[in-house]
């Protein structure tokens, strides 16, 4: 079944009080246990849910909240699965959720459900804290093998799955709930399977600049570098999206500097004001964005004027390697008006022969005409 | 003109035209003249002796500081331990969510990431191991890049070459080299020592120092023809596992940015010393038979009966042998806690790293926002003038050593003495003398971080 066809089967739309499903953010009688949302909800009165999706296999449904805006909130699936344990099963009934990122949101209970070890006893809430940050690591192991390779099974108890846990190593006790191996390896790979592709597919498909800058917004980086990473699918940034694209710019956070420096594509710097705002941060900023910045201003269709004349007052200042690097960016985009010329011929000076040798470089190969700068390359060239 | 006799005329051109040119292709061989070593002499500012992981960054600097360079190498390419050692996985450049280590090293590294078309780690996040921060890289071309840029700011690479002696006179370093038919005289006004081995303060007569027992050597390698996941594992001797898991052919495509797997394997070379060519011998025949014997071995084991090797690097690399007794020694003590100092030039940021006997790493983890840094004194040799070393030959005891000598470090120590050297021979002095703000602020201007003592 399809998406269109199941929303048009089952779309469930209105103002519905949420307290049934989406109440692990407000309902105290529950068994809930959450990480930081990706886009918080203000209110749940007005939150809808709809089925986006329904597994063939397993009949489960994947459920989209949003706002009564249409803007995603979070996923959810009421899983119902067998966890065994001294050769004997209960069924697990266990609602988790996804950050519209595919990022592990968190899980809830339903009411009188309560999760329990190889010996039945009751989870802790501490125990129940360690699930919930373990569900959170998507670096654990668990997914990379099998659930056999995981843990050594004794043999007096080759038959039962939680029931080993108890013998679990050293190694595995960190990476699972003690006593709860199987529960643990169960819902991690539920919660790093398929649907969180699956989920962070379906956002993919709604992605606007507003979108996107609502995901720049979270708390956690993981979704910041998620949006960044997925820039290049918008045609073009609005102010709002540019304006945040900024401010990590000029942030002291480096990778995410490089990740918005990277996710801005040629196209996107048709735009004057973004160039010219790309370029305002330059002088500030330290040696290696500015040469990413620099790098990125070689792939725009153009360089503005203001930008050249802007950057042409700094060339006086600059090491010889940013020097090179801006001379390059003139070379790219063909600057070749007199004006530069003469701010570059001025370098020729320069005591440092790396530096003025970067000007004369870029001079001779200008095939300037100029009687003033050629006689100045001459001068540069016979005394060295 | 018929056919025939068009044809003839084409022929017989063709013929008087060989009839030129045999002649001379025929009689092109001259007697060659004896082999004879060319003398040369040669003037400069500032000489970097050894092209590795800091030699390379020192050397750039220097010339991109407007300092006349030399840069002699003993073998054909830059990189060092990162190229022709083959732990092309350099770091670490970031610390605690900060970029602690920048400059012309970082520079490199990103220049790398970039043309290989690669994405960086996310260093905003604490990695679970120390090592995810480290960067990989393709190691030939950094190789050419360093290359380039050492070209581009004006360096005079000088390879296969080696110093045999060195003297002190009038201010100035008189240091003799010998190469394949060369035999050159080089007066400079500074020497950087970035031999890993102290050599050249060794050869100029300061105090150099060296553990009983030194940390192994590795050759670094890469093996394939297996599929790790299909492994029974329970039918091949522990030992074997980890060689067999860093070699997963799958930890080369990673589907996050950060390595699950140290991208390489290495066998130990127990005493590995690369102070001269008898030891370097010793220790490449060394490394060489483990390997191969590991290879044998290796395909003994079920599901590793078709093992390649895909990758060996030409030499074992060191990771201890001499280090120099300088000016200030770094402590172990001042480096977990991250002592700074007025005169701190760069930062190093790595666990206390010892290798131990092949068989065991002594690991001690920095706490929290600990940053350790290299004061200027420690790549001063005492008794010293003109003349600095960068590397892991810095003043330093054992344990800060273990930590201080990774790539990282090594290139903010080699940025760091490159821009001593350069004010040092500007101003007609030694290192020592240069006001030590008037460093910083270059070494700032060149994009290098300088720690900020509290």
């Amino acid at each position: 079944m399809n998406v269109p066809e199941v929303n048009r089967f089952i779309t469930v739309v209105g103002l519905l009080l949420f307290t049934a499903l989406s109440s692990f953010l407000s309902d105290k009688e529950k068994l809930k246990y959450s990480q930081s949302p990706t886009v918080a909800g203000d209110n749940n009165q007005d939150q809808t849910y709809v089925i986006v999706h329904i597994d063939t296999l397993s009949g489960d449904s994947l459920y989209l909240v949003k706002t009564k805006e249409s803007i995603p909130l979070h996923y959810f699936k009421n899983i119902t699965t067998e966890v065994c344990f001294d050769n004997e099963c209960r069924l697990l009934n266990i609602t988790v959720y996804w950050n519209i990122t595919g990022r592990y949101l968190g899980f809830e209970l339903p009411d009188g459900e309560f999760l329990s070890k190889h010996d039945h006893e009751p989870f802790s809430s501490n125990e129940y804290e360690r699930l919930n940050d373990l569900l959170a690591d998507p670096t654990l192991p668990l997914g990379e093998i099998s659930f056999a390779k995981l843990i050594e099974t004794p043999e007096t108890q080759a038959d039962s799955v939680d029931g080993v846990s108890g013998a679990t190593t050293e190694d595995v006790t960190k990476i699972v709930v003690k006593g709860a191996a199987y529960t643990t390896y169960t819902l991690w790979n539920i919660v790093h399977g398929p649907t969180r592709d699956l989920v962070a597919g379906l956002t993919e498909k709604q992605l606007s600049p507003d979108l996107i800058d609502l995901i720049l917004k979270s708390p956690d980086i993981d979704d910041r570098v998620w949006a960044l990473d997925r820039i290049s699918q918008i045609t073009a940034l609005n102010p709002k999206l540019t304006s945040t694209l900024l401010d990590i710019i000029s942030g002291d956070d480096f990778f995410l500097t490089y990740s918005v420096i990277n996710a801005i594509k040629a196209s996107h710097l048709n735009s004057y004001t973004l160039q010219f705002a790309l370029f305002s941060i330059y002088k500030e900023a330290d040696h290696s964005i500015k040469r990413m910045i620099v790098a990125k201003l070689m792939e725009a269709p153009y360089l503005s004027a203001e930008l050249t004349s802007t950057s042409r007052n700094l060339l006086g200042k600059l090491n010889g390697k940013q020097l090179g690097d801006i001379l390059k960016l003139y070379t790219m985009h063909s600057i070749d008006d007199l004006e530069t010329y003469k701010s570059v011929a001025e370098i020729l000076k320069n005591e440092n022969r790396f530096i003025s040798r970067q000007a004369f470089k870029f001079l001779k190969e200008s095939n300037i005409s100029d009687r003033e700068i050629v006689a100045l390359l001459d001068n540069y060239e016979h005394g060295e | 003109m018929g056919k025939m006799e068009r044809r003839n005329v084409i022929k017989s051109l063709g013929a008087l035209s060989l009839g030129i040119a045999a002649p001379s292709l025929s009689n092109a061989e001259r007697l060659a003249a004896p082999y004879e070593t060319q003398k040369k002499s040669i003037a400069t500012d500032v000489l970097v002796v050894g092209g590795g992981t800091a030699g390379t960054i020192a050397a750039i600097q220097a010339g991109r500081a407007g300092a006349r360079t030399v840069l002699i190498e003993s073998g054909s390419q830059l990189g060092g331990t990162t190229t022709t050692g083959g732990v092309a996985f350099p770091g670490i450049f970031h610390a605690w969510g900060k970029q602690i280590i920048g400059g012309i090293g970082w520079e490199l590294v990103m220049d790398c990431v970039q043309l290989n078309g690669d994405r960086l780690p996310n260093f905003s996040i604490l990695p679970d191991r120390h090592w995810k921060h480290q960067v990989t890289i393709n190691a030939p071309l950094y190789t050419l890049l360093a290359e380039e840029k050492c070209l581009a700011a004006g360096v005079n690479i000088r390879y296969y070459e080696t110093p045999t002696q060195i003297k002190f006179n009038k201010e100035k370093w008189l240091v003799e080299t010998i190469g394949k038919g060369t035999s050159v005289k080089i007066t400079c006004n500074q020497i950087i020592d970035c031999t890993g081995n102290a050599l050249i303060a060794s050869m100029a007569g300061f105090d150099v120092l060296r553990e009983v027992d030194t940390q192994p050597g590795s050759l670094v390698f890469r093996i394939g023809g297996y599929d790790y996941n299909s492994l029974d594992l329970t039918k091949i001797p522990k030992q074997y596992h980890r060689v067999l898991r860093q070699n997963m052919l799958v930890s080369q495509k990673r589907t996050s940015r950060e390595h699950t797997f140290v991208p390489y394997g290495y066998v130990y070379v127990p005493g590995a010393d690369s102070t001269t060519s008898e030891s370097h011998t010793i220790a490449n025949h060394q490394g060489r038979s483990t390997f191969l014997k590991l290879v044998r071995t290796l395909r003994s084991f079920p599901g590793c009966e078709n093992v390649k090797i895909l990758d060996l690097k030409t030499e074992t690399a060191v990771r201890e042998t001499y280090r120099i007794d300088g000016v200030y020694k770094i402590t172990h003590l001042d480096y977990v806690e991250g002592k700074v100092f007025e005169d701190s030039l760069s930062n190093s940021f790595y666990p206390i790293d010892l290798h131990r006997d092949g068989k065991s790493i002594y690991q001690e983890f920095l706490k929290p926002n600990i940053v350790a840094s290299v004061p200027l004194r420690a790549l001063i040799p005492k008794q010293s003038k003109n003349f600095l070393v960068a590397g892991r030959c810095v003043s330093s005891d054992r344990l800060a050593n273990s930590a201080l000598r990774v790539q990282a470090s090594c290139m903010g120590m080699g940025q760091a003495a490159a821009v001593a050297a350069v004010l040092a021979s500007k101003h007609g002095t030694t290192p020592a003398e240069v006001p030590i703000n008037d460093i910083k602020q270059l070494l700032k201007e060149h994009g290098a971080i300088v720690p900020i003592p509290v």
